[in-house]
């Protein structure tokens, strides 16, 4: 409690640092007077007095430095103090000053967006149930190492998978999207019905595609992300039923994927199922 | 040396304490003085060591201070005890007792064999 206390008048100490340095040369002068009394009553010359009164006392310079170490926190009195000369020199050199604080401005953007990126493709876990589970398995030719699989493969991958609880199949891709103005280009992907049951989501408004609406001759059906949401619908719920024409083929937006709103990494447009293409 | 300054700012505390309890308010001269002669001038003081012991004091809450007059008229910072001074006097010299005391039982001719 003692200790607690006369830790902070020790902080209190680093204000009002005139007023305390005012109250100590007084008492250090009174002080001084007072024995000078004493010693001139006691017959000594007036000089000597002083001169004895000042020995006595040790140093008047050596006890105001005590008194400073002891009234405040030394420490930070003195961080302060570089603190205030770093500035001082800093205004003095504004060609220098600049050239820093870009350097530092440079250095930080560079880390930063370095660690932004380690941190979403490397630090974060993916934004689906379970995505230790999650693998990508890629078809790799002589030719290329990550090769377009093709819809016949797919099926037989399917077919054959014993390894694997599901398998499903996605593209990116780029549809032209039929609007009032013309055609405009969205981006999105295709997907087999089972994409998002086995990235483990479910569509934030809407219903996923149900088993079955891959095929070629079930009706169209797209979910949108939500960016494409936002941006074309206004965020509205109502957009459940709506048909879109997309690469000419009317489709259905049956939902709206959770995955943005998870993460904020842009995602496909739109996604629609159409295994058969 | 620091140890002997901390050994010796203790006591010159216990001792400022002591003063102010016997003589009440006084000025950091008066303190001094009045150590110096209580110890009948065998204790070299520097007075320049009072002023650091009594501001930590101060911080500690033992003592107050406030501007006065000495009785000739000199302007003086005087130092008072606190209620939180007294109490810490009392332990203080309860605990410089039972040391004095055993080391006195050390020191004695029958001491430390027994």
């Amino acid at each position: 409690m003692k200790t607690l206390r006369a830790c902070l008048l020790r902080i209190a100490g680093l204000f009002s640092t005139a007023r305390r340095e005012r109250d100590l040369s007084n008492e250090i002068e009174s002080h001084l007077q007072l024995h000078m009394d004493d010693n001139l009553r006691a017959g000594m010359p007036p000089e000597l007095a002083r001169r004895d009164a000042l020995l006595k006392l040790g140093g008047v310079e050596v006890l105001k430095e005590a008194c400073r170490d002891r009234r405040s926190v030394p420490f930070v009195e003195n961080l302060l103090r570089d603190v205030r000369f770093a500035l001082r020199q800093l205004q003095r050199n504004p060609g220098f000053t600049a050239t820093a604080i870009l350097m530092l401005a440079l250095g930080m953007c560079a880390s930063i967006a370095i660690f932004a990126f380690v941190d979403a493709a490397l630090l974060k876990p993916l934004p689906y149930r379970d995505p230790a589970r999650l693998v990508s398995a890629p078809e790799k030719t002589p030719t290329s190492p990550q090769s377009v699989l093709s819809y016949p493969d797919y099926l037989d991958w399917k077919r054959l998978n014993t390894v694997f609880s599901s398998l499903d199949a996605y593209q990116h891709s780029a549809f032209a999207l039929s609007t009032a103005s013309g055609a405009e280009k969205a981006s999105g992907a295709r997907v087999t019905d089972g994409f998002f049951r086995t990235l483990g989501v479910t569509p934030v408004i809407g219903r996923d595609f149900h088993p079955g609406e891959g095929l070629l001759q079930a009706p169209r059906t797209a979910l949108l992300s939500y960016s494409a949401w936002q941006q074309r619908y206004g965020g509205k719920p109502d957009v459940l039923g709506k048909t879109v024409t997309l690469n000419g083929d009317p489709t259905v937006i049956i939902g709206r994927d959770a995955i943005e709103q998870v993460r904020g990494k842009r995602s496909p447009h739109a996604c629609r199922r159409d295994e058969g293409k | 040396m620091p140890e002997k300054t901390d050994v010796w700012q203790g006591t010159l505390a216990l001792m400022v304490l002591k003063t102010l309890d016997t003589l009440g308010p006084l000025h950091g001269y008066g303190i001094a003085r009045r150590i110096e002669q209580t110890s009948g001038n065998l204790l070299c003081l520097n007075y320049g060591t009072l002023y650091p012991a009594l501001l930590k004091l101060e911080q500690e809450g033992s003592i107050s201070s406030e501007w006065g007059s000495s009785e000739n008229n000199r302007k003086a910072k005087f130092y008072k005890l606190t209620r939180a001074g007294r109490k810490q006097l009392e332990q203080e010299t309860q605990n410089w007792e039972q040391t004095t005391a055993i080391l006195a039982r050390f020191l004695s001719p029958s001491g430390g064999a027994a």
